[in-house]
């Protein structure tokens, strides 16, 4: 058994990076939605608020490192080009080629892959954007449930960014492994 | 006097429409720039996106994406945060940019426009 180090470098980025941050978001938005005076106590909005700034910012730290490792270190060698003339079981070895090759597997590029290079950008942005207004309102987004639903939406979309990037991930690499 | 004014300040909604708007403008440039890089009349433009030999188009795509939204959020944080009850009017046009940019950014849709 034995792990490559584009193995390695595939599974910190879908299996580990992407995989906290899939299942980090439950408990951010649980800890936004009951982030309400009127369902905790003073000192439960002191002792949720510093769970809920660590929660956020650690989300937007892992997706950063996610889309960073899968833009410039993976998906490099998913679209390195093949020397003219490769053909067969040597074209595993440039997965996108490989996909495209073949009909019936070349909409795992032309959709999934397209589409997932793309949108997993959305979760970064939005789950920064999340924290540092966590961080600005503080204690304040408790008398705030306008602010606190718009935040949980732009979450929300983050995650559902992330996850159609993580399931087309790993049904890619199923496909064509880097 | 002026901490309690800053403290006022911070009771209102305006920094988080910032924040939507900012975020839905850099996804709208995102969207907006996948389609543009695909259409072969702006083939050229896809090859100058191409700011990392190695990763390609999507360099110069994310990157201006990114930099559409880093720009615009201290400008309009600064536009708006001293407003308040702005979040409804800033989630509708958020919407109606964040849908716009999931056509773009759709490879059925940019590959049919690709022609154009």
């Amino acid at each position: 058994m034995e792990l490559s180090n584009r193995d390695g470098w595939a599974v910190v980025h879908g299996l580990v990076l992407g995989t906290i941050f899939l299942l980090a978001f439950a408990g951010g938005l649980a800890g936004m939605w009951s982030f309400a005076w009127k369902l905790v106590t003073p000192e439960g909005v002191r002792e949720r608020l510093r769970r809920l700034i660590v929660g956020t910012w650690g989300m937007a730290v892992i997706s950063w490192a996610a889309v960073i490792t899968g833009t410039y270190i993976v998906y490099p060698w998913y679209r390195a080009a093949p020397p003219q003339g490769t053909t067969g079981a040597a074209l595993q070895e440039y997965p996108r080629s490989f996909l495209l090759a073949d009909p019936s597997l070349d909409l795992w590029h032309k959709f999934g892959m397209e589409w997932k290079e793309h949108i997993a950008f959305l979760a970064p942005i939005l789950a920064t954007a999340v924290a540092v207004m966590v961080t600005y309102y503080g204690p304040r987004l408790a008398d705030k449930p306008l602010v606190r639903y718009a935040l949980m939406a732009m979450f929300a979309v983050a995650f559902a960014s992330a996850g159609i990037a993580a399931v087309f991930g790993a049904l890619i690499t199923k496909n064509a492994p880097v | 006097m002026a901490q309690q004014e800053a403290q006022d300040i911070r009771t209102r909604d305006g920094a988080a429409a910032a924040a939507l708007l900012a975020a839905a403008i850099g996804i709208f440039v995102l969207g907006l720039l996948t389609t543009l890089a695909d259409m072969e009349r702006f083939s050229d433009f896809s090859q100058w996106l191409a700011w990392d030999d190695e990763v390609g188009a999507l360099s110069g795509k994310s990157s201006l994406g990114l930099i559409a939204w880093a720009a615009t959020w201290p400008v309009l944080h600064l536009l708006l945060y001293r407003r308040d009850r702005v979040i409804p009017a800033a989630s509708v046009v958020s919407l109606v940019l964040f849908v716009a940019a999931m056509v773009l950014m759709f490879p059925p849709v940019f590959e049919r426009l690709a022609d154009l």
